[in-house]
């Protein structure tokens, strides 16, 4: 039996735009963390650009997610209390940690100084970068009340594209820097097997397949299969030493990594849990959407350019090299 | 004490046969010597007429901003065998016994009064709108002036002094009915016993408080809506931009 709301009042979304990139920002930022510990850990001389663009990503997460809060002057209420049955709360530390360490392993990485500390800060920064990927993934599956999330395929998908995301902002950094790096591999596999889980979720899951049917064939479809998954996966296959073509291939992952987020992040909380409420619309084009997009674009080229003056400009001539 | 709302409703628990004791207005806070009382609400939808009083008293007395409002009765025409057939739907937290919005909540800002009624510390609420996200009953939102989540507290402000929440209060029908769920003496466990209630998705384990009698199938879990006032909306010419 089917019924028709006569009568419903209007809700917000409470996790707004800015949400969408901070999820984008910190995924990407781990994951390009991940591929420069994995350089450093088979000793492969290729993860500079990853720690690069992890560092710069990392520092520019936090302005979103603070953004995103209705209180963001409140924000110290996360360390002064105890809240650990949530799990925000316990992301609420990771994010320092995780951060904090990423800066240092930057700091002692372009200043080439090879000590105990830079293998301690790549075990720090694989370990709280790990739990990044697990909190914020997990926050969000264990919603039961949003169909969309509370899935096995969500978290897999989220962390997959994280970690394309990473490798693709990492192929962007060597394309500039004239390096191969380690990113293609991981563009290519991460996406390959996030098209094949978003197949089978879209088959089997029924809210899923009335968002990518009925509500957002275009962009779920045509944007994130297509252009997020299958194109950098062809891209990153077919790149081999062409810089434009691996650049390429890293501009497709990371957009599918932020269409991902976005239709899931809003067409979830566009989907009434009662039906009793209505919850407009999510538009790229919005004013929301669009201040999001600037201030996280804008704190990112900061981020970019403290990257650069650091590891170019501070980092010592002629010093001994790192793996990093 | 006394006032017209609660002589009416003692009047009609007493037409229904409801015990005396039953019919006085909760006095919240416990007299020494007697058991903290269980809040819970009861919804006879049959009494229930969808004036939206209790919608518009609950925003006065809570001031509420414009458009936001803690409770309200959405209404539904069903498709029913017998043809089409409207239906009304009172909404409000549920104060589940198990709310998932509490141990989601990073900076312990919602909780439960000694009543079991769930609310929100707005000066700690940090408004990341998590609880939002995890009430299966959508009865959160954030408050757009305070920036912070807001929800039914069953008017923890009136029923600590005595009173009725303002939904009960106001209700023309009397189709709220407040009370003590621990009390089988009180005019709601009176009426549980005595009629069939439901309570809105059970599949989430949650066991809220607020039941419903005459409650129909098609609403009680999640609502599948064909068209109506959402649906026209989303094909409003002036905010038909949902293309990404």
């Amino acid at each position: 039996m089917t019924a028709i709301d006569i009568l419903s009042i209007d809700h917000d979304m409470p996790w707004r735009p800015w949400a969408v990139f901070y999820f984008l920002l910190i995924g990407a930022s781990v994951g390009a963390a991940l591929l420069a510990v994995y350089a450093r850990w088979t000793k492969s001389g290729e993860g500079r650009g990853a720690l690069m663009a992890a560092t710069a990503l990392a520092v520019a997460a936090p302005l979103p997610l603070l953004a995103d809060l209705h209180q963001p002057a409140r924000f110290l209420h996360f360390y002064l209390s105890f809240a650990t049955d949530s799990v925000m709360w316990w992301g609420s530390w990771l994010l320092p940690l995780y951060i904090g360490s990423v800066v240092a392993l930057a700091v002692v990485s372009a200043l080439r100084l090879r000590t105990r500390l830079e293998t301690l800060l790549y075990a720090a920064v694989g370990l709280f970068g790990i739990g990044i990927l697990g909190y914020t993934a997990g926050e969000m599956t264990i919603v039961a009340a949003r169909p969309l999330w509370h899935t096995v395929a969500f978290p897999v998908v989220l962390t997959l594209t994280a970690l394309t995301a990473g490798a693709g902002a990492t192929l962007l950094f060597d394309a500039v820097r004239g390096e191969k790096g380690l990113g293609c591999r991981v563009v290519a596999a991460g996406s390959a097997l996030g098209l094949v889980v978003m197949g089978l979720w879209m088959l089997t899951d029924p809210a899923m397949a009335t968002l990518a049917l009925e509500h957002e064939p275009l962009a779920l479809l045509g944007g994130l299969l297509g252009l997020g998954l299958a194109v950098p996966a062809a891209l990153a296959l077919v790149a081999g030493r062409s810089r434009t073509g691996r650049a390429l291939a890293g501009l497709a992952a990371v957009f599918g990594a932020f269409l991902f987020r976005w239709e899931l992040f809003t067409g979830a909380q566009l989907m009434s849990k009662t039906e009793s409420a209505f919850f407009g619309h999510a538009s790229l084009t919005a004013a929301d959407t669009l201040r999001a997009a600037a201030g996280s674009a804008g704190v990112l080229v900061l981020a970019i350019l403290a990257v650069i003056i650091l590891f170019t400009v501070l980092a010592p001539r002629g010093g001994r090299q790192t793996h990093a | 004490m006394t006032s017209r709302r609660t002589f009416l409703t003692g009047a009609i628990a007493a037409l229904a046969g409801a015990p005396a004791a039953a019919l006085a207005a909760p006095a919240a806070a416990a007299a020494p010597g007697q058991a903290t009382p269980r809040w819970g609400m009861l919804i006879d939808l049959r009494k229930c007429i969808g004036c939206q009083a209790c919608t518009v008293a609950c925003a006065q007395e809570n001031a509420l901003p414009e458009g936001q409002h803690r409770t309200h009765v959405p209404v539904y025409e069903l498709d029913t065998p017998s043809g089409p057939s409207q239906a009304v739907l009172p909404r409000l937290c549920n104060h589940c016994d198990d709310p998932p919005c509490m141990p989601v909540c990073p900076v312990d800002a919602t909780f439960k009064t000694a009543a079991g009624a769930v609310v929100v510390d707005a000066d700690q609420c940090v408004g990341c709108g998590y609880c939002v996200q995890a009430c299966p009953y959508e009865a959160r939102f954030i408050n757009h002036e305070t920036g912070t989540a807001d929800k039914c507290t069953f008017c923890v402000q009136r029923t600590e002094a005595g009173l009725l929440p303002a939904c009960v209060e106001t209700c023309v029908g009397n189709a709220r009915v407040f009370g003590d769920l621990n009390d089988p003496t009180s005019a709601l466990r009176v009426l549980m016993a005595a009629h069939e209630t439901k309570q809105l998705r059970p599949e989430f384990g949650t066991n809220p408080r607020v039941h419903y009698i005459g409650l129909d199938d098609s609403l009680q879990s999640a609502v599948r809506t064909g068209g109506g006032a959402r649906q026209l909306r989303q094909s409003a010419p002036a905010r038909s931009h949902q293309e990404v």
